[in-house]
């Protein structure tokens, strides 16, 4: 059994952690972070696709979860709860940076420099990342936000479609409207990538 | 039969394998059917496999250190203690201020009495309803001779001016009336005399225009008659002439059958000889 699966096995029975962590146990929180950390990181990650702002929404969700878990009722629903406002930190930080990029810069220039950040000023990580990868990834913020937010949650988070339709406050058909829609333009924006269409087919 | 569409749900469901067994089966049925809606599909499907290329990144979860607070709250924090001095305050502030703007309160058997300052007596034994009214009745009484008297003397003063103002009046219309009359006949003698010589005037304007416009109507209908007097005598000339010319006409009439009778005759008389 790998590692992964032991994780998700273990957030998906951390009922015990949520309960002590409630109750205001310092110990049972950050045992509840070390099992959310990678997760709500990632999400973060591929919603801003910028690491600064992945841990800066990754921090204040933590710190909100910590504040307000008291008010949390059903234990089995904490994994669309923390959904929630991780996504509503997503917003909020996109919201910000959206100010500051228009105060400063076009929005070109933000991608220009976001761009450079990624493949220049971290040559490590460029070194790690995939083509494929970043290619995919700029491919993902190109979507609008409700269907990232969707597909970022089903493919990647693994949710399914009823706590989706929770955290989003919508229908389940509604969020499968926005999948497919999402993955329709996804494909669209892949195949007229001209990287894409040359790493994947040198990749067959 | 099944239709042979899907909607975009099933599609999500077939494509992340959430259908059931039954309906799996009439979606591949349907797939097999519309070549398009299977392109589509593969498409969807390889979207979805490159997006499973794209790997988590690996990240230490940082420790969250909370500050230990002491929850426990001291007595001059607690609500009850804030309430009570808040209390406390408010009656100290009212105290403070009944000191400085002397407050006073008086309670005896006249009743009670709450004020700022010095305290005004009560009314005494004999503030009652007789006292009061014959009080009244005096004063009204005072009031109304002194007011009798006061009028009395506007009235003789008021009477005073009033005839030596007629008096006054009297004088100037005597005066204004002389001067008029005096005015008047002056006048009036200027008028008539005015009168007068533009009647002379009129008169002999009116005689003098007047013979000229007679001259003038003679003049017109004399003209008038001796017109009328050449037509009637040509018409009656004309008249006589026809009346000879009819009297011409009847003797030739005559003649004519003076002729004739004598032509009878001869031929009765001739047949008669035969």
């Amino acid at each position: 059994m790998s590692t992964a699966t032991l994780l998700d096995i273990a957030m998906n029975h951390s009922e015990n952690i949520i309960e002590r962590a409630k109750l205001g146990d310092k110990g049972a929180f950050n045992k509840l972070v070390s099992l959310w950390h990678k997760r709500i990181y990632n999400f973060s990650l591929k919603y801003f696709n910028d690491h600064d702002l992945a841990i800066e929404a990754t921090q204040k969700t933590f710190i909100k979860v910590f504040d307000h878990l008291g008010q949390l009722k059903e234990l089995e629903k904490f994994k669309s709860w923390i959904y929630v406002i991780a996504l509503n930190q997503c917003r909020e930080e996109d919201r910000k940076f959206g100010r500051l990029s228009k105060m400063f810069v076009s929005s070109d220039e933000v991608s220009e420099v976001k761009y450079k950040q990624e493949h220049t000023l971290s040559p490590e990580s460029d070194y790690v990342k995939s083509e494929m990868s970043d290619i995919v990834t700029s491919a993902i913020n190109e979507l609008g936000e409700e269907q990232k937010a969707v597909l970022i949650m089903k493919e990647y988070e693994g949710l399914k479609f009823r706590e989706i339709a929770e955290v989003l406050s919508v229908s389940e058909n509604t969020v499968k409207s926005r999948l497919y829609y999402g993955l329709s333009h996804l494909k669209k924006i892949l195949e007229k990538s001209r990287a894409f269409n040359e790493s994947y087919h040198d990749g067959k | 039969m099944m239709e042979n569409k899907i909607d975009e749900a099933k599609i999500i469901d077939y494509l992340y394998g959430e259908l059931p067994d039954e309906e799996l089966k009439a979606v591949e049925k349907i797939l097999k059917d519309n070549p398009e809606l299977l392109t589509e599909m593969s498409g969807l499907q390889g979207t979805r496999e490159l997006l499973g290329k794209l790997e988590d990144k690996e990240m230490i979860a940082p420790t969250y250190v909370f500050d230990h607070r002491n929850n426990s709250i001291s007595f001059f924090q607690s609500n009850a203690f804030q309430w009570v001095a808040s209390i406390a305050a408010g009656l100290t502030l009212l105290l403070v201020s009944a000191a400085l703007l002397n407050f006073n309160f008086t309670n005896n058997s006249n009743g009670m009495q709450i004020g700022f300052g010095e305290q005004t007596p009560l009314p005494d034994a004999e503030m009652n309803k007789e006292n009061v009214k014959s009080w009244m009745t005096e004063v009204m009484n005072n009031y109304q001779s002194t007011t009798d008297d006061k009028i009395a003397a506007v009235r003789t003063q008021l009477t005073q001016e009033m005839e030596s103002q007629d008096q006054k009046n009297i004088g100037l219309m005597t005066t204004m009336m002389k001067k008029h009359a005096t005015g008047t006949g002056q006048l009036m003698q200027q008028y008539v005399a005015q009168l007068n010589d533009e009647n002379k005037d009129i008169i002999q304007n009116f005689f003098t225009v007047s013979s000229e416009k007679q001259k003038k109507y003679v003049k017109t209908v004399m003209a008038d008659f001796n017109e009328f007097y050449q037509n009637q005598r040509n018409y009656d000339l004309k008249l006589i002439e026809t009346s000879l010319y009819k009297i011409q006409n009847n003797q030739d009439v005559k003649q004519l059958e003076q002729d004739q009778l004598l032509a009878s005759l001869y031929d009765m008389v001739k047949t008669q000889s035969k």
